[in-house]
């Protein structure tokens, strides 16, 4: 079986930094490739080589999609190939325009029998790209996959996680599912991997060559939450005085 | 202010009479969708002036009732869908999104009517560092609530149940079975105390530190995210944060949880948060009312005593 992953280049999130007027700055924060991503990655390397088929990934996104440190991240995991989508009007796109765009992407790659997406992205986290990319394509599409298994007749048995319930189901490929993050545990590549990396193909389709779509919500603004104030009210030290001094501080609250 | 008309759909028969009391807060107008029996319709008509049915058939998926809801939602033409945030209700928006070319955020804390035909849905982005303000760019925007963001309220008088015809389309999937979840249920949510427990817990054996207190001072058990998913010592429905529950407890106690935003946002709303850490630098001491620099099996047995 041959399994695409999307995947999507993110900030990392401990890096940024709250200005003083609540916006976000993003300029010093590292790349990384999206966490739950790498749960889609590893469920479909793990599908591919049981199955001697092919994993290709794929990303959509701004000039960070073509970041050569994350592609070499994303190629240790096990991919063969990887495509980049990758225009300046991509930058901060919202789940609609990534999925009409990864269906243009899809399109064009050839020979593959299952898309897998992660639970979300670490970023904006609107958990709809898989589902969206799906439907575009006219294919069964699922979320809160938790477990694959390759059945007879074209198949795939699927666990899905529910709120309170786990279904299982048959879905016919092709098929765009998305796996949650406990689906697997994500491999660390080791640096014979990290080396083989840097020799995996790359295919770069580049603006111009699929128009990107407009934004189907508009964002307002994106600023730091409004904190609660605490009181901070902090005892150093764990003999038992202090711990005694502490107990009295939070018994008025428990009462 | 508030909107022309919202349209509300869940196949959860509970939610759907919560989001119809959430939506006669915003809309002028509202019509709740129910994908269900006569019997849920006429439950949540007790909440919601105007009802559609979509009757369910035995053995069907809810998934293939989609495109039923589509064409309701066209003939209803609100300015808003309200769905609940639930892995069904993030699927079922998905597709009706592609369907009806509507924006969609998830996850989404507060509606805020602007207009007649214009809502701003407020949602946490970057594992919870900041508060996104959304706003449809086309017509229709679909915003799916949080379990529990409403309470139902029962309307003077029932309201009136059209049923819709039965319409379902093949989906290429069949769902076989339904087994319910091997992790016990939970409801964070209705707790008053809650006491967390991090990485700093150090070793599973240690949680029934945690457990003699928690029962003490009659307390829920919850965790972080690696606690639950790393290392698999608590069931995944008990771990707070933004990918988990978020929670408004009366007194939170985290215990060896460092105080990362992504676990913070969870448990933000807490009136009073009570932190035990060992490291004195870790950020939780930031954003407790009260902390005690301490390692955890002095100190927690000691409380669970004294208190």
């Amino acid at each position: 079986m041959n399994v695409i992953a999307c995947y999507k280049i993110v900030p990392d999130e401990q890096d940024i930094v709250v200005n003083g007027d609540k916006t976000l700055s993003l300029d010093k924060a590292a790349l990384k490739v999206g966490q739950y991503d790498l749960n889609a990655v590893e469920a479909g390397a793990q599908l591919a080589e049981a199955s001697g088929g092919k994993l290709m990934v794929l990303t959509a996104g701004g000039e960070e999609a073509e970041n050569s440190k994350m592609k070499k991240s994303i190629l240790s995991r096990g991919p063969q190939e990887n495509y980049v989508y990758s225009s300046p009007d991509m930058a901060g796109a919202d789940a609609s325009m990534t999925a009409k765009v990864l269906c243009e992407a899809v399109k064009k790659i050839e020979g593959w029998d299952l898309v897998l997406c992660g639970e979300g992205s670490s970023d904006l986290y609107s958990q709809q790209v898989g589902i969206q990319l799906g439907e575009r394509l006219g294919l069964p599409t699922l979320n809160g996959v938790s477990k694959i298994t390759e059945a007879e007749g074209g198949k795939l048995i699927v666990e899905r996680s529910l709120e309170d319930e786990v279904e299982i189901i048959e879905v016919s490929l092709p098929a765009v599912l998305s796996v949650t993050s406990d689906i697997n545990v994500t491999r660390v590549p080791t640096m014979k991997e990290i080396l083989a990396a840097g020799k995996k193909p790359t295919t770069v389709w580049k603006d111009g060559e699929t128009a990107v779509p407009a934004p189907s919500m508009e964002t307002l603004s994106i600023l730091a939450p409004e904190e609660t104030e605490r009181r901070c009210v902090v005892v150093e030290g764990d003999d038992g005085d202090k711990i005694a001094q502490f107990c009295q501080l939070i018994k008025a609250e428990l009462q | 202010m508030k909107v022309r008309k919202i349209v509300v759909y869940s196949e959860d028969r509970k939610a759907v009479c919560e989001l119809a009391s959430g939506a006669a807060g915003m809309a002028d107008e509202v019509t709740a969708v129910v994908l269900g029996s006569k019997e849920d319709a006429r439950e949540a008509a007790e909440y919601c002036s105007q009802v559609v049915l979509v009757p369910k058939q035995e053995g069907t998926m809810a998934e293939a009732y989609v495109p039923a809801v589509e064409k309701i939602i066209r003939e209803e033409n609100p300015v808003l869908v309200l769905m609940a945030s639930t892995r069904r209700g993030k699927c079922a928006a998905g597709r009706l999104a592609v369907r009806l070319d509507a924006g969609v955020a998830t996850e989404v804390n507060r509606v805020e009517p602007v207009s007649d035909h214009e809502a701003v849905l407020k949602k946490m982005v970057y594992g919870g560092a900041a508060v996104a303000s959304l706003k449809s760019a086309g017509k229709l925007s679909i915003a799916l609530a949080g379990v529990g963001s409403y309470e139902a309220e029962k309307l003077p008088e029932p309201g009136t149940v059209r049923e819709a015809e039965v319409s379902f389309e093949e989906s290429g999937m069949v769902c076989t079975k339904v087994q319910p979840k091997a992790e016990e249920r939970v409801n964070l949510n209705a707790a008053k105390r809650i006491v967390g427990a991090g990485r700093g817990v150090g070793a599973q054996e240690k949680l029934g530190l945690l457990e003699d207190f928690a029962k003490k001072i009659g307390a829920e058990m919850a965790c972080s995210r690696p606690i639950a998913e790393g290392e698999k010592w608590m069931p995944k429905n008990r771990y707070l944060g933004v990918s988990g529950v978020v929670v408004k407890p009366d007194v939170y106690v985290a215990c060896g949880i460092s105080g990362q935003v992504q676990h913070m946002v969870g448990v933000n709303e807490a009136r009073v948060i009570i932190a035990v850490n060992k490291d004195k630098n870790a950020p939780i001491f930031k954003h407790c009312d009260f902390g005690i620099v301490g390692e955890l099996n002095k100190v927690v047995p000691a409380l669970t005593e004294l208190l």
